[in-house]
């Protein structure tokens, strides 16, 4: 019976990358979130000045953001990555590591399926990668 | 009226006119005096609140991300803009952080995830612009009729451990979307399939925009897809789910943070009360009574979406 249970279980195994996907979006997230909270603390603590004053804020969330971005002409698109010695911008290294992490999860699957001639899937996870590439990298926006 | 138009160039040139500190102060002092509570109050309360929405969603087996988006939208001074985008950044954490051992237990199954989340994160962009290109009121409205229905529905809908699939339709055995996973529970290995492939992903595309739109976690509306449409088996169904929100929300938590819309202040307690949340979820869920707390859930998205739908019509201010 034991053996019966262990052949099952053995049997019903992840595939090798969908385990190394999942070993990646474990370091990942782990760090994304471990950076969140040390950076958030350099922030609240005044430890590293924000480029937009702390008590400023409570005038400028019940804005629409394109308002608040148009007055405080904080930086929109990759711009935040010359502002992080501002401890707001700071935060956003947390944040772009956990929405980072799919596009690093997926570049990891595309050998695996292009290896296996897996033509269906080597073209969605492409695209895909594509898709949020393109997201990442700010090529859409809305306007009013 | 969306319009496509690089980020990238409009950034460089603000970058080149960012005004720094004491200007952003001269800035806001013309945009108008808050005579409110400290800047602190507010974010305060938002980790509490989410430290409370973390327990009870778990405890009600909902994501955080329905509940959140509404709440905060309807009952902090924030703007929706922020809320929806903290709120891509909280299911997305939350889904990131469940996905490798759901991955690693092969509960989320990869060759089911993969075209439905190409699907979903694709409309999710879109979703997402067209979430900041409406008028607050509109997509209060929106989103406020839209939670309602989401209650509604965890009244009615029932879900199905191991749907009948007669056998894979043509769509599903050219993809081979099947699995095989182990049952804990009885020892045994299930084997499983899925049909009503393609009406599954027209479908996609519609919780894709949804999840765009309003920066909600979409695992209300996965999980009937996928279990009750296509047959998936409902642990499958459940963690492929979560799986997919870490792939559809990354898409358009990058729309919203392109854009300026992702106000740490606001982010990072949200994040942060909702994990520490579902970590006490975790250890009350062996005491806990989950049908007393399914019925508060319901009752507080209710109330949740009566709230933003009022606000978005201007009869509750």
């Amino acid at each position: 019976m034991a053996v019966k249970k262990e052949q099952a279980a053995q049997a019903a195994q992840a595939p090798p990358e969908q385990v190394l996907y999942g070993n990646i979006l474990l370091v990942g997230s782990v760090t994304g979130i471990v950076l969140l909270v040390i950076t958030f603390i350099l922030y609240v603590s005044g430890a590293v000045a924000p480029f937009v004053p702390v008590e400023e804020l409570p005038k400028l969330w019940e804005m629409k953001a394109s308002d608040y971005v148009k007055l405080t002409k904080v930086p929109t698109g990759w711009g935040w990555l010359t502002y992080l010695g501002k401890g707001d911008y700071l935060n956003y290294i947390g944040v772009a590591i956990l929405a980072g992490l799919t596009i690093l999860g997926y570049l990891v699957l595309l050998p695996a399926y292009l290896k296996r001639k897996d033509g269906i899937y080597s073209v969605i996870v492409l695209v895909e990668i594509v898709v949020l590439v393109l997201a990442a990298a700010g090529v859409v926006a809305a306007g009013h | 009226m969306l319009e496509f138009v690089p980020v990238g160039a409009v950034a460089l040139a603000q970058l080149a006119s960012a005004a720094p500190p004491e200007a952003v102060g001269a800035a806001t002092a013309a945009a108008g005096a808050s005579a409110g509570p400290a800047w602190w109050v507010w974010p305060l309360a938002l980790f509490i609140f989410t430290f409370i929405l973390g327990i009870l969603a778990v405890l009600a087996g909902v994501g955080g991300g329905v509940l959140f988006t509404p709440l905060v939208g309807g009952f902090f001074p924030f703007h929706i803009d922020f809320v929806r985008s903290a709120g891509l950044i909280v299911a997305l954490s939350g889904a990131l952080a469940a996905g490798p051992g759901l991955l690693k237990r092969n509960l989320a199954s990869l060759r089911l995830a993969l075209p439905v989340a190409l699907i979903a994160s694709t409309a999710s962009i879109f979703g997402a612009l067209i979430g900041l290109a409406l008028p607050q009121n509109i997509v209060k409205i929106l989103l406020g009729a839209t939670i309602i229905l989401i209650a509604l529905l965890f009244v009615v809908s029932k879900s199905v451990e191991f749907p009948k699939v007669p056998g894979a339709d043509a769509l599903a055995a050219a993809m081979r979307i099947n699995g095989i996973y182990y049952e804990a529970s009885s020892g045994e290995t299930i084997s499983w399939t899925v049909h009503r492939t393609a009406l599954g992903f027209i479908l996609f595309v519609v919780i894709g925009v949804m999840a765009g739109m309003f920066g909600l976690g979409a695992g209300w509306a996965n999980v009937p897809v996928l279990n009750l449409l296509m047959g998936a088996p409902l642990k499958v169904s459940v963690a492929t789910s979560k799986f997919l929100l870490s792939i559809t929300d990354t898409s358009a938590a990058w729309v919203y943070l392109n854009h300026g819309a992702m106000l740490p202040m606001i982010t990072v307690p949200s994040v942060l009360g909702i994990m520490l949340g579902s970590f006490v979820g975790v250890r009350l869920l062996a005491k806990a009574r989950p049908k007393a707390v399914r019925y508060i859930v319901i009752i507080m998205l209710l109330f949740a979406g009566i709230r933003p739908l009022l606000q978005g019509l201007g009869i509750w201010k």
